[in-house]
Order: structure tokens, then C-alpha cells, then sequence
């Protein structure tokens, strides 16, 4: 029974070390949303409880991979996509609940989540698939794939149909949370190709050599920063916008 | 975050995705992808100086104009041949500052002296980047031909590593300096290094060629042939986006087909310099007169 088992852990298992640090940081950030859920008003309630969501998802499922990682010094990719396959999705949802207020359509959401599956389906494919050994190719032409699914979501964040309804609202604090969150969707995001690169006939791992044992690492940074900062701007906003209004 | 700057994001992902398969890749499709975007953004940027020039000179005569942008071309021309290595290093310089400018073409409200220093560090950093990250590649390319030999001084790796740090440094305090100016938001400010940080890398991860190619056609010409469309849209009353390629045909074939015809006369060996050489020397001529019409049309664009 690999969950009843105590693992010694190396003091530079660096993977190990993020697994851990990135479930308790995510389950931590599930009940902070979840308990200040009630300080906001009723209008971003839904935004909290969907950063919770997002949190609480990761942290069972870092859960799970935490203990596989102990027991077996490897992750599955399978864990990895069930995780995001639920999470980015839910991502897509805040953007949609923020500039709701300003008139965002159903239509969006949908086009969002449509762009944010496509995304990972094809980097599914691209590392689950990937054959014994490697290939440049496959991971190249998977890769490209995936990344035209991100490249719809970063124009409608920094440029299409969200920016433009975040400029239409009235509110500065939505100006500027959309705008840190589409800092996210650049920066943070970005941090995930570097480790689809680092796979076995990744770019990074046959160009540079970097080892192929770095995907883990970096997608668990990527995923501290980006889940739990996302919920983080997102609680900022809805702090801020109950202040104003109870102020008002 | 401006449409070019997006494009420039796209192409880099996408380019640096496609380039693991780099050694399928050959020099001859790189030049090929290259010329197709040189040709088709790159050398049509410049193409409509003198209608740029003239919406904002009209006292100054067509021979007048026509003059001064010949004889600037034909002595920079006499230059080269005469003093390769300080032309080639003039060249850079300009190059630089004439980058740099076009990146902070909407920045208003700033001194003089920090908007110089802006520019000129952005477009040293970038050039120098380039020429220190993709040094090996610069010196077997220069090294192929003996006439070129002598430019290499310039492109020396030591140097261009420092050149690289001092300048980056120098414009990160000017850019604090805005910001603290309140001349640029915080949200400019990050985008502005984020931007400088992906092309460094893209000068880092990519052949020099594609690297090269894909920041002048996205960050430099694109966005330049969109404040120029901008600009004549607001000045004259009837204008198109079809109208503005027509204006810009002209001198881009003239540009094209002149050049080519050059380079065909050097692969010949009908003229005795390298085609590498005659593409630097034909660069050069055209980027020296553009950049100071181009000068001449920041400063009117900011202050209209």
C-alpha cells in the first residue's frame, strides 16, 4: 500500500521537495478561498469558490503524485493532464466571471475553454505518446499544436475580446486584475514549455541537454505560480470591489 | 501590449518549437524564409520615406529631397570603400539608435537626453546580443570571404559581451527613469523587459538568420509600416490599406530588383566584392537616409 508507506526522501530530490511544498501550498490556498469566500460580495463569491476549485483540484491531485513520486521516483503524465484537463479550464472561467460585469457572453467561455482543451490535448498526445527514447518530431509537431491553443487564449487576453471588455468596465480594479492575469497567461504559462522541451526529444533536452527528469520540476513551479497567484489577483479584486462598493 | 509585439511572441514560439527540428533545416531555407520576410515587411518599411517626408516638409523641393538622399547613399557608398571597418561600425551604431527609436516612437513627455540614451542602449543591447550570442556562427559566416575579414575586429566577442551588459544596464535605469517620471506605466515598464528578454533569447536559442529576421520583421518593420499607415490615414482623407500597398510597391520592387541584380553581379564575380559584403554595403546605404526621414518623422509624429 503505497499511501501507508514511509518514504525517505533525498535532501536533493528538488521534485520531491516541490511535490510536497505544492500540496500543502495548494490545499492551504483551496481553504484560504474557501473561508474568505464569505468577506466578498455575492457577486465574486463565485470567482472565489472557483479559485478554490482550482486549488483544491491540484492539491489532490499533487497528493497523489507526491506519494507515486515517493514510491517510485517517477510521475505519471497521466495525473499531470487529468489535473489541468480540470484546472486550466477553470482558469478560462475566471476570466469570463471578471469581465462579466462589462457584458462578456457565454460565447466566450466557451471559446476560451475550447481553446485552453485543445491545448492540452495536444500536449497530451505530444508527451504521453511520446515513443520509447523520444522523438524530435513528434514532440516538435504536438508542440506547435498546443501552442496555437495558447497563442487564441494570450490575443484574447492581452488584445480580443477580454481585454476589450475589461476596458469597457467601469471598474479600475478589473482593468488591472485582467492585466495581471494576462501577465500570468504570458509569463506563467510560458514556464510550461519549458518543460514539454526537457522530455525526452524535446528541444531543450536534445539542443541543450538539460535533463529530461526537469519536466516535473518546472511544471511544479509553474503550477505554485500560477494557480495559487491566479487565485491570489483574482481574491485581490474581490476584496478591493467589496471595499468600494460597501464604501460607496 | 501592441499587435506587432504579440506577432513577434507568436513567431518566436512557434519558430522556437518548429527549431528543434533545426537540423532538418538547411542555410539555404533559412535565407529563404528570411528573404521572403525581409522582402515582403523588411525593405517595403522604407519604402515610402519620401511620401513620409513631404506630408510633413512641403517646402523643401522633390530635387531637393532626391538629392540629399543620393548623395547621402552614394558618399556612404565612397565610405565603404575607403574605410570598411568605421563604415561597418557606423553602420551598427546607426542601426542601433534607428531600432531604438522606432521601440519608444509613443513615448512623449520625456527629456531628450533620456529618450538619446533610451534608444541608443535598446538597439546596442539588441545588436550586441546578437552579434555576442551568435559569435561562432558570425565568424565562420565573415571568415568565408577574405574582404570580410577585416569588419571582424568589430564583431569581436569580448567586447560585445560587455558592450551587451553596460548597455542593458544602462537602459533598465533610463526605463526606471521613466517610470519614475510616471512617463510610462508599470505595465510598459514590464513589457518593455519582458520584450528585451525574449529577444535576447531568441538571439540565444536562434540561428542568427531566423533570430535576426524574426525580431526586424515583427518588433522593427511591422510596426513601423503600422505607424506609418496610422499616420497617413490620419492625414489624408481618403485612404486605404490597399492604397497604402500600392504606395509602397514602387520603391520596394525598385529596391528588390536593384539589389538582386547586384547580388547576381557579385555571385558572377562580375564585381569584386563578396555578396555578403554588397548586401551589408546595400543595407547600410538604405538605412542611413531612412533612418534620419524617419528621425525627422518621430519628432513631427510626437509633437502633432
Amino acid at each position: 500500500m503505497m499511501l501507508l508507506e514511509i518514504k525517505a526522501m533525498a535532501p536533493n530530490d528538488y521534485v520531491g521537495f516541490t511535490f510536497f511544498i505544492g500540496y500543502m501550498a495548494m490545499a492551504a490556498a483551496a481553504v484560504f478561498f474557501l473561508f474568505e469566500r464569505s468577506r466578498v460580495d455575492d457577486k465574486w463569491k463565485m470567482s472565489l469558490l472557483v479559485s478554490a476549485l482550482i486549488t483544491g483540484i491540484a492539491a489532490v491531485h499533487y497528493g497523489y503524485m507526491r506519494d507515486y513520486w515517493g514510491a517510485t521516483g517517477d510521475s505519471p503524465t497521466f495525473f499531470r493532464y487529468v489535473d489541468w484537463t480540470l484546472t486550466v479550464p477553470l482558469m478560462c472561467v475566471e476570466f469570463y466571471l471578471l469581465t462579466k460585469v462589462a457584458g462578456a457572453k457565454k460565447s466566450l467561455l466557451w471559446k476560451l475553454i475550447l481553446a485552453s482543451v485543445w491545448m492540452l490535448v495536444a500536449g497530451y498526445i505530444g508527451e504521453a505518446f511520446n515513443p520509447e527514447g523520444g522523438s524530435t518530431s513528434h514532440s516538435v509537431m504536438w508542440g506547435v499544436l498546443s501552442t496555437l491553443g495558447y497563442l487564441y487564449i494570450l490575443h484574447a487576453v492581452w488584445l480580443g475580446e477580454v481585454a476589450k471588455l475589461a476596458e469597457a468596465s467601469n471598474s479600475d480594479v478589473v482593468k488591472r486584475g485582467v492585466r495581471t492575469l494576462a501577465w500570468f497567461v504570458l509569463v506563467g504559462w510560458a514556464i510550461y514549455p519549458i518543460g514539454y522541451m526537457c522530455m525526452e526529444g524535446g528541444w531543450l533536452n536534445t539542443a541543450l541537454g538539460w535533463d529530461s527528469g526537469m519536466v516535473d520540476l518546472w511544471y511544479n513551479i509553474a503550477d505554485a505560480i500560477n494557480k495559487i497567484g491566479f487565485g491570489l489577483v483574482v481574491y485581490n479584486i474581490a476584496i478591493s470591489e467589496t471595499a468600494r462598493i460597501k464604501g460607496a | 501590449m501592441k499587435f506587432t509585439s504579440f506577432i513577434f511572441i507568436c513567431g518566436w514560439y512557434l519558430v522556437l518549437t518548429l527549431f528543434s527540428s533545426s537540423e532538418f533545416i538547411s542555410l539555404d531555407s533559412q535565407l529563404i524564409v528570411a528573404g521572403i520576410f525581409i522582402f515582403s515587411v523588411g525593405i517595403p518599411h522604407g519604402a515610402i520615406d519620401h511620401i513620409i517626408f513631404f506630408e510633413e516638409n512641403r517646402a523643401v523641393s522633390t530635387f531637393q529631397f532626391y538629392f540629399f538622399y543620393f548623395s547621402l547613399m552614394a558618399g556612404y557608398v565612397l565610405a565603404w570603400l575607403v574605410l570598411p571597418l568605421w563604415s561597418f561600425i557606423f553602420f551598427l551604431l546607426v542601426s542601433a539608435f534607428h531600432f531604438g527609436q522606432s521601440q519608444f516612437s509613443d513615448i512623449q513627455s520625456v527629456s531628450k537626453m533620456s529618450l538619446w540614451v533610451s534608444n541608443l542602449t535598446w538597439g546596442l543591447s539588441v545588436l550586441s546580443s546578437l552579434i555576442y550570442y551568435r559569435a561562432n556562427e558570425l565568424s565562420i559566416l565573415f571568415s568565408q570571404y577574405s574582404d570580410l575579414e577585416i569588419l571582424q575586429i568589430a564583431l569581436n566577442e569580448n567586447f560585445h559581451s560587455i558592450l551587451l551588459a553596460v548597455s542593458s544596464l544602462l537602459f533598465f535605469m533610463a526605463l526606471c527613469y521613466w517610470l519614475w517620471e510616471k512617463a510610462i506605466s508599470t505595465q510598459r515598464f514590464f513589457m518593455e523587459i519582458f520584450l528585451l528578454g525574449l529577444i535576447h533569447l531568441s538571439f540565444f536559442t536562434l540561428p542568427v538568420i531566423i533570430g535576426f529576421t524574426l525580431y526586424f520583421s515583427t518588433l522593427h518593420s511591422a510596426r513601423v509600416l503600422v505607424e506609418e499607415f496610422n499616420y497617413l490615414k490620419k492625414r489624408k482623407r481618403v485612404f486605404s490599406f490597399q492604397k497604402f500597398v500600392w504606395m509602397l510597391l514602387p520603391y520596394s520592387f525598385l529596391s528588390i530588383i536593384g539589389g538582386g541584380l547586384l547580388l547576381l553581379l557579385s555571385y558572377w564575380d562580375w564585381i569584386s566584392v563578396s555578396s555578403i559584403l554588397l548586401g551589408l554595403i546595400l543595407i547600410s546605404i538604405i538605412t542611413l537616409p531612412h533612418s534620419i526621414v524617419m528621425d525627422g518623422f518621430y519628432g513631427k509624429m510626437n509633437k502633432s
